[in-house]
């Protein structure tokens, strides 16, 4: 019984299963147990001395007197103690049971945990009591956290209350203010109506505006279409006038050139021809000489008389000659002054001609860069329309655009019209309702009030069984 | 602080685990496993007080199947010791295997208590209690003994 008893004191720290059987673990098997065995003991050690065959020369009281008595008093002392050391077992725990249920008895639920040392019934009693305890101090712990929370919460619902009061007078003025914004605002929503048709007839007509803006901008179109077709015709016109003007400077320059090739000619003639009327003047010179020469001959051929006479003839011949040279050579002077003449006046109709060719050549060069210059303007003007092909291309879709955002504004503007009807109507119900809801703040004012009071009762109901439960319970 | 709470804070000592199986149980048990031999003994020498054969007695101690049974039934606890003090010291492993080793140890002890009576009783009958007979009695302790654990 020692053995057991350490054996559980030192397996206090496991746990018990409370749900398992004891088996023969329970107290009354023990209890039978010590019991059964100490009364056959005692009966047999009193009988073994009786029926012992080296005491069969004894009387039965010596036997009594001097084995059994002895025998039984031994065994008996030995059962005593046994069942001392058991019941002063379950007497302990019996004593702490009782101390812990003085403990309950005053409310003081601190420290109330028992240790388990035995593993059968009252091990099972005290941990289904320390159990108890647990839960208990956690009921306890709960209900002093609720009871303080519904102490804050009884405050903060009269705080609440009275503030409800507050705010609901505060709603009513509110609600009449609300009354008169939303009257006012129902005459704002059939002025919007009003104005709403205005925007939708105005909308129509830009509409109609976007219509012609667009068909006047495909005209615009077509015409700057035309345009550009013309400035690009024009174009190639001027680009052909640039070739002719080319080849025209060009063809001017090599007259110009022939002119001057002619002019230098025609110096050179006259050059020459200067020469021809000097040898025109030595012929003279030469047949006056010759003339003169003749003249002086016949004169000798005179002189020489007969015999001269063929000399004379030939004197005579030679200045018929002569004078026939001069003739001759006055006709041929006469007709290089003339041909002089010619050639200064196809010199001076020359110099005018170059001088008109380059005249012509400065204003064919005008002409090349006045073309040049028109080219030049004609693209600016055909990148120009190109530009405003592409800002009417541009303006086409933001007509389209605009068409579509006129559309989608009637339609919208439509809408609104139907919304604003209904918000009008709306705003008839809101106006109904608020009068009910006036009317349910007046209730609610009254119940309020009621409320407050109950509230009230509650917080003087709560406080006393705080202050109870407080001084009654410790945990 | 009264009795009471005294043997509550004591008891609060016990159910803080050791760091070691204690040797006083050890010691416990085999108290118990061999408490029955100078207990029949004792027995035998009063019931037979005046009377020569005691002689008996000393053959019987002294024989060799007297001492290997001793020593079996001194063995046996040592082999219960090493084996259950692991399961109990790891109890946190298993504490409901724990729990039942600690109920079969107890229910255990019941068996050699009871046949120790036996025992006793059989010597003070007949002193001529042979050999075989202490064998049977201690075979029955252990087998009784295994079959519980």
């Amino acid at each position: 019984m020692l053995f057991v008893k350490k054996m559980e004191q030192f397996c206090a720290f496991i746990p018990i299963d409370v749900d398992a059987s004891l088996g023969s673990a329970r107290l009354s098997i023990r209890i039978y147990a010590i019991i059964i065995m100490s009364l056959i003991s005692v009966s047999v050690v009193s009988v073994i001395p009786y029926i012992s065959p080296t005491n069969t020369n004894k009387t039965p009281h010596q036997i009594f007197m001097i084995n059994s008595l002895p025998l039984a008093v031994i065994c008996l002392s030995m059962t005593i103690f046994a069942i001392l050391i058991f019941v002063s077992q379950l007497f302990e725990q019996i004593d702490m049971m009782e101390n812990r249920m003085q403990k309950l008895q005053k409310g003081d639920y601190r420290d109330l945990k028992l240790p388990v040392t035995t593993r059968d019934e009252f091990g099972k009693l005290i941990t289904n009591f320390n159990q108890f305890a647990d839960e208990s101090v956690n009921i306890f712990t709960l209900m002093f956290d609720a009871m303080g929370k519904s102490q804050d919460v009884s405050d903060n619902l009269m705080k609440g209350t009275g503030e409800t009061a507050l705010s609901i007078f505060q709603i009513t003025e509110k609600i009449n203010m609300i009354h008169s914004d939303v009257d006012r605002q129902t005459q704002s929503i059939l002025q919007t109506q009003t104005t709403l048709e205005q925007v939708v007839n105005n909308i129509q007509n830009l509409d109609r505006g976007i219509d012609t803006h667009a068909v006047s901008v495909n005209e615009s179109a077509s015409s700057v279409g035309e345009m550009i077709a013309n400035i690009k015709s024009v174009t190639n016109v001027l680009e052909q006038n640039s070739q002719s003007i080319a080849n025209l400077e060009e063809e001017t320059k090599n007259a110009g050139d022939a002119i001057l090739a002619a002019l230098s000619m025609t110096d050179q003639i006259a050059t020459a021809s200067d020469g021809l009327l000097e040898a025109s003047d030595v012929i003279q010179n030469i047949a006056s000489q010759t003339n003169l020469l003749a003249m002086n001959a016949a004169i000798e051929a005179a002189h020489a008389g007969e015999y001269g006479k063929g000399f004379a003839v030939v004197a005579d011949e030679i200045r018929k000659l002569a004078e026939e040279a001069g003739a001759q050579g006055k006709s041929i002077s006469q007709v290089l002054e003339s041909l002089k003449g010619q050639i200064d006046q196809v010199q001076k109709e020359s110099d005018r001609v170059k001088t008109r060719f380059s005249h012509m050549s400065a204003m064919t060069t005008t002409v090349r860069e006045q073309e040049a210059v028109i080219m030049s303007a004609m693209h600016e003007q055909s990148e120009g329309n190109a530009q405003v092909m592409k800002a009417i291309k541009n303006m086409t879709d933001v007509t389209q655009k605009i068409k579509v955002g006129s559309d989608e504004m009637l339609a919208g503007s439509e809408v609104i019209q139907k919304e604003m009807i209904a918000l009008g109507e709306v705003s008839e119900k809101i106006f109904k309702n608020l009068q009910q809801i006036n009317e349910g703040a007046r209730q609610i004012n009254i119940t309020t009030q009621s409320l407050s009071e109950l509230g009230a009762k509650n917080k003087e109901t709560l406080d006393n069984m705080v202050a109870k439960t407080e001084s009654s319970i410790k945990i | 602080m009264n009795k009471v709470e005294k043997n509550i804070e004591k008891a609060f000592t016990y159910a803080k685990q050791p760091e070691k199986f204690p040797i006083s149980l050890l010691f416990l048990d085999l108290f118990g496993h061999l408490f029955w031999i100078p207990g029949a003994i004792a027995l035998a020498l009063i019931s037979t007080i005046g009377s020569p054969p005691n002689y008996l007695v000393a053959a019987t101690v002294k024989s060799a199947s007297f001492i290997v049974v001793t020593c079996i039934l001194a063995i046996l606890p040592v082999i219960k010791y090493r084996i259950y003090s692991r399961v109990i010291m790891n109890w946190k492993e298993d504490w409901k295997k724990a729990g039942d080793v600690v109920a079969k140890i107890k229910r255990m002890f019941l068996i050699p208590i009871f046949l120790s009576i036996l025992a006793v009783v059989a010597f003070a009958i007949e002193l001529k209690l042979g050999f075989a007979d202490v064998l049977l009695v201690s075979i029955i302790v252990i087998s009784a003994e295994i079959i519980i654990g």
